[in-house]
């Protein structure tokens, strides 16, 4: 199982919107693929499945998620 | 005509440097997704140019030759220096100025190559004055536009609001194309996104630039934050 993490971005950003998931929970995804776009104040960026095998998403579009928080597993 | 002192940013503290210069428009923060994996390995400086972000807005003559000019003094001794579009015009002119400083650069779908820069953007983003249009203007910088949410288009009118701000970067934008960078140092190498719709990746700079050129697929004019973890890697081995 591998944790999908909001990044640090920058040293005066602590938290990001989820905004929009690109795969569907119960999906697979490959190692690499893009999977989610979280919005700061300054920027949205494509995070990429840190693994390969299923997704299980845990904070869904919309949500406020702090720096180092889990968006979704990899199972 | 007088230059801005540029207010600079600095982020780790690894024994190597790294600058990264922001591009037409932009500021320090658009490398957000690239300063914390670099600062774990490297102390990152991040100015804001004149006329952009923290910096006052006298941009001397607006060319990439006075830019790269604000910099010298608060350039660190012996840096990679990183550049990303009229950025990389700048980072090469600073490696013309400040030689024994800049140990190699990294180009990020650079200005200053002699490839055209699309003149609607140049012209269009010292005008912007509602979120419709700063995000018209954003989404054409990206090949995917879910990268491009209202937060960064209010950011960019924020941006614009302080007097003297919208004249600076009309003068930077008209001196654009006529300024083109000196010849390059090594090591060089360039970064490029094969969906640019700002500065298109002809293929006669394709085979000029030759094996320096990575090329990215899938990726607009916005490398550093389109393709983030490919970036960082390739900056991280340049140090």
């Amino acid at each position: 199982m591998t944790d999908i993490l909001v990044p640090q971005l920058g040293n005066e950003i602590d938290e990001a919107e989820v905004t929009e998931w690109l795969v569907v929970a119960g999906d697979s995804v490959a190692e690499g693929d893009q999977v989610v776009v979280i919005t700061t104040t300054k920027m949205s960026i494509e995070l990429e499945a840190p693994a390969t095998g299923v997704l299980r998403i845990t904070a869904d579009e919309g949500e406020l998620v702090r720096v180092g928080a889990v968006l979704g597993v990899i199972e | 005509m007088s230059l801005s002192v540029p207010v600079w940013h600095r982020e780790g503290a690894g024994p190597a440097n790294i600058v990264l210069i922001h591009g037409f428009g932009a500021d320090r923060l658009a490398w957000v997704a690239n300063s914390p994996a670099l600062a774990a390995r490297a102390t990152v400086w991040m100015p804001d140019l004149p006329g952009h972000g923290a910096t006052g807005n006298d941009v001397g003559d607006g060319s990439a030759a006075d830019l790269a000019r604000a910099l010298v003094a608060g350039l660190p001794e012996r840096a990679l220096v990183v550049g990303h579009s009229l950025g990389g015009a700048v980072a090469m002119h600073l490696a013309a100025l400040a030689p024994d400083a800049v140990l190699g650069l990294v180009l990020i779908s650079p200005a200053g190559l002699g490839a055209a820069v699309d003149p609607g953007l140049l012209a269009d983003y010292p005008e912007l004055r509602t979120q419709a249009d700063a995000m018209a203007a954003l989404r054409s910088l990206v090949a995917r536009s879910q990268l491009i949410q209202a937060p960064m288009a209010d950011y960019v009118l924020q941006g614009l609001a302080p007097t003297g701000r919208r004249e600076a970067l009309r003068r930077v934008a008209a001196a654009v194309p006529e300024h083109f960078a000196p010849p390059v140092i090594q090591p060089c190498r360039y970064v490029w996104g094969d969906s640019d719709g700002i500065i298109p990746l002809s293929d006669d700079l394709r085979d000029r630039l030759g094996d320096a050129l990575t090329v990215l697929p899938g990726t607009g004019h916005l490398p550093q934050v389109e393709a983030f973890s490919a970036v960082n890697r390739l900056i991280l081995s340049q140090i």
